[in-house]
């Protein structure tokens, strides 16, 4: 029976019809540096080549926007300090420019005008690498996944940082902008907004972000056991009997009875890693505007474990002692 | 396994620890130069973190500059231009005491601040009028204030949570004329409705960790898991709100309007009761409650104000 899966298959060579000219001058356009080899990454494990880079007008674009908007960082956050930079790194991880309250623009840069500066400059420049992003794969005629995948991620970011805000009526609801701004912003919305654990598309974004590491570390182990064989050549071999790639389909068959080939095993971390941001932002949307607390929809909607009468033991059905039952049995206001 | 491998690795791990090493170098640096005001908060919170204004440095804190030519315009009509050792003169706070006691009582607050008495006083004149020695009378009046007004009634209502001792200067200096300020809190109207935003929701939790660090008790101390709103479960979430009003009260009344400098840590520093309270007799200031003292309640901050440079 097992020599049935190593039976050949006939498959018609793959065909390029339009194989990319990678150093055609008008596709790669203004390119800066020369390629430049720093022999000590080899230590880590990665390539050593440096350079060259390319100069698109995007990338022009958004490296500026993001150096202004490290300049009114700096600049906001030294405000905030007098101006005394011994402060400024005691600080470094406490200094947030806070959003103002109410949807106008902010009274001072103090209050608030830092931060609408900063967020209209940092949504500028991550618009414009994507636009960078869509402009090189737009030139290799490639199929634009990469920048779907990068534009869901900047659909979370404008989720916390701009539409939820914009329907909850105050930036107010924004994260600071600073180094730790997002953690306090993710401890103060739970505490407001209730405990997001129990948000379910936040479980469902737990399940995606687990997910697609699940499935990096099996396509990563995989593709670097059997390297040895070749199967760095994945979509290549495909077609190959023996070749590494077929035995690492035939190694997850057998394992648990179901396996990816080099081209779906991308499919399913695409979609996993697309799938946690865009949950995600489906679950930051929904708080405030449809759900007041989680826990409390929780509790509605069966999620969260009711004890019934917490007074008599579950099995015994003893009084259980007080210093338990006496808080349970206090009216809620 | 060639070695050359575990160089990468071991960069990584140097450049940690020297980054480590680092931050306590650049803050023990900090420390020992000059102490820069930082002001600039545009939290409600005011203080905390960014605590000082710059303007503050200016207004006469310190050692009283005794070649300073004394100004007897700016002086009431008690001070004498001509000054008697061993005699009394304008003494507006601590009126009951002899003047030996009164000696005695100067002496426990030369220890409590670490201070000699040019601190406050011209020597060449001890009745002339200071901004220190202004200070000094409204924190007088406050330390009354805050035995009487608030400690007092929480140990009369909660015994089993009151221990012996009083507060006194040393409670909060502990041998420093000025004290750091560490881990603020909000103002306690903060407390009394929800929070609208997460932006306020971000002022009330940074207290609450403030307060629970200052008192080095964790959330369940005041709350319970069942219910973190309501106060009625536990005593010491009602001690709490009775001190955390205090708190505001200090530095609303009694500080000048940019300097709201006390919190939880001021007295606490990290012990469910304050260490350093003073026994019955030391500290008593015996003050008839003096409410309408005019540096204390009708402006607030006026001594500091009116005070000259020196």
């Amino acid at each position: 029976m097992a020599t049935v899966i190593n039976r050949p298959i006939a498959m018609p060579p793959v065909q390029h019809p339009d194989p990319s000219p990678m150093d055609d001058a008008d596709l790669l356009g203004v390119r800066i540096g020369e390629p430049f080899r720093v022999p000590f990454l080899k230590r880590f494990g990665v390539d050593t080549q440096l350079g060259t880079l390319w100069l698109g007008t995007w990338g022009v674009l958004s490296v500026m926007l993001f150096l202004a908007g490290v300049g009114v960082q700096i600049l906001g956050g030294l405000t905030l300090v007098n101006g005394d930079l011994g402060a400024y790194a005691h600080y470094l991880f406490n200094i947030q420019l806070l959003p103002p309250d109410g949807l106008g623009p902010a009274k001072s840069l103090a209050e608030g005008g830092f931060w609408q500066i900063n967020t209209a400059l940092f949504a500028g420049s991550v618009l414009c690498w994507a636009g960078r992003c869509y402009e090189r794969l737009m030139r290799y005629h490639w199929r634009p996944y990469l920048f779907f995948a990068y534009l869901s991620a900047i659909l979370l970011s404008a989720t916390i940082w701009v539409f939820r805000p914009l329907l909850m009526g105050t930036w107010a609801e924004a994260p600071a902008m600073g180094l730790n701004g997002d953690l306090d912003w993710a401890q103060n919305f739970s505490v407001l907004w209730g405990n997001l654990y129990y948000n379910p598309w936040h479980m469902l974004a737990i399940f995606f972000l687990f997910g697609s590491t699940m499935l990096w570390g099996m396509h990563g182990a995989t593709i670097l056991a059997t390297s040895a064989e070749g199967s760095h050549h994945e979509v290549a071999e495909i077609k190959d009997m023996h070749s590494g790639s077929h035995k690492s389909m035939l190694f997850w068959r057998w394992v648990m009875g179901f396996n990816a080939n080099p081209k779906t095993i991308h499919d399913w971390i695409w979609w996993f890693s697309v799938g946690v941001v865009v949950s995600s932002a489906i679950g930051i949307i929904t708080t405030g505007t449809f759900v007041n607390d989680w826990y409390v929809w929780g509790v509605d909607h069966g999620i969260v474990a009711q004890y019934g009468d917490m007074t008599r033991d579950a099995v015994n059905q003893r009084p259980v002692p007080l210093d338990i039952t006496v808080n349970m049995s206090m009216p809620r206001p | 396994m060639n070695i050359k491998r575990l160089l990468g690795p071991l960069v990584i791990v140097c450049t940690l620890a020297l980054a480590g090493v680092a931050q306590p170098l650049l803050d023990t640096a900090r420390a020992a130069g000059p102490e820069k005001p930082v002001t600039g908060n545009n939290s409600p919170l005011g203080v905390g973190h960014f605590d000082r204004n710059p303007a503050d440095a200016e207004k006469g804190y310190g050692p009283v500059d005794q070649a300073a030519p004394m100004d007897f315009s700016t002086q009431n009509a008690n001070v004498p231009k001509t000054y008697v050792p061993g005699k009394l003169y304008n003494v507006q706070v601590l009126k009951q005491y002899s003047y030996a006691t009164l000696l005695n009582q100067m002496n426990y607050y030369t220890q409590s601040l670490g201070v000699q008495c040019t601190y406050c006083h011209n020597v060449a004149n001890f009745a002339y009028d200071t901004p220190t020695k202004k200070i000094s009378r409204t924190m007088q009046i406050m330390s009354n204030q805050v035995a009487s007004g608030w400690i007092d009634p929480v140990k009369k209502d909660y015994p089993n949570y009151s221990v012996s001792g009083a507060v006194g200067c040393v409670t909060c200096h502990r041998g420093a004329p000025r004290m750091a300020v560490k881990w603020n809190i909000v103002p306690v109207a903060y407390l009394d409705y929800k929070a609208k935003t997460t932006k306020q929701a971000g002022y009330v939790v940074n207290s609450m960790y403030s307060a629970s660090k200052s008192l080095g008790v964790n959330c369940l101390f005041c709350h319970n898991t069942a219910d973190f709103v309501s106060l009625q479960y536990y005593p010491t979430n009602k001690i709490a709100h009775r001190m955390w009003a205090m708190v505001d009260k200090i530095n609303h009344q009694y500080l000048p309007a940019n300097v709201k400098a006390v919190t939880c840590y001021t007295c606490h520093q990290g012990a469910k009761w304050p260490q350093a309270l003073v026994t019955a007799g030391l500290d008593q200031t015996p003050v008839e409650a003096h409410a309408s003292h005019p540096a204390v309640h009708e402006n607030p901050g006026a001594h500091l104000a009116s005070g000259v440079a020196h």
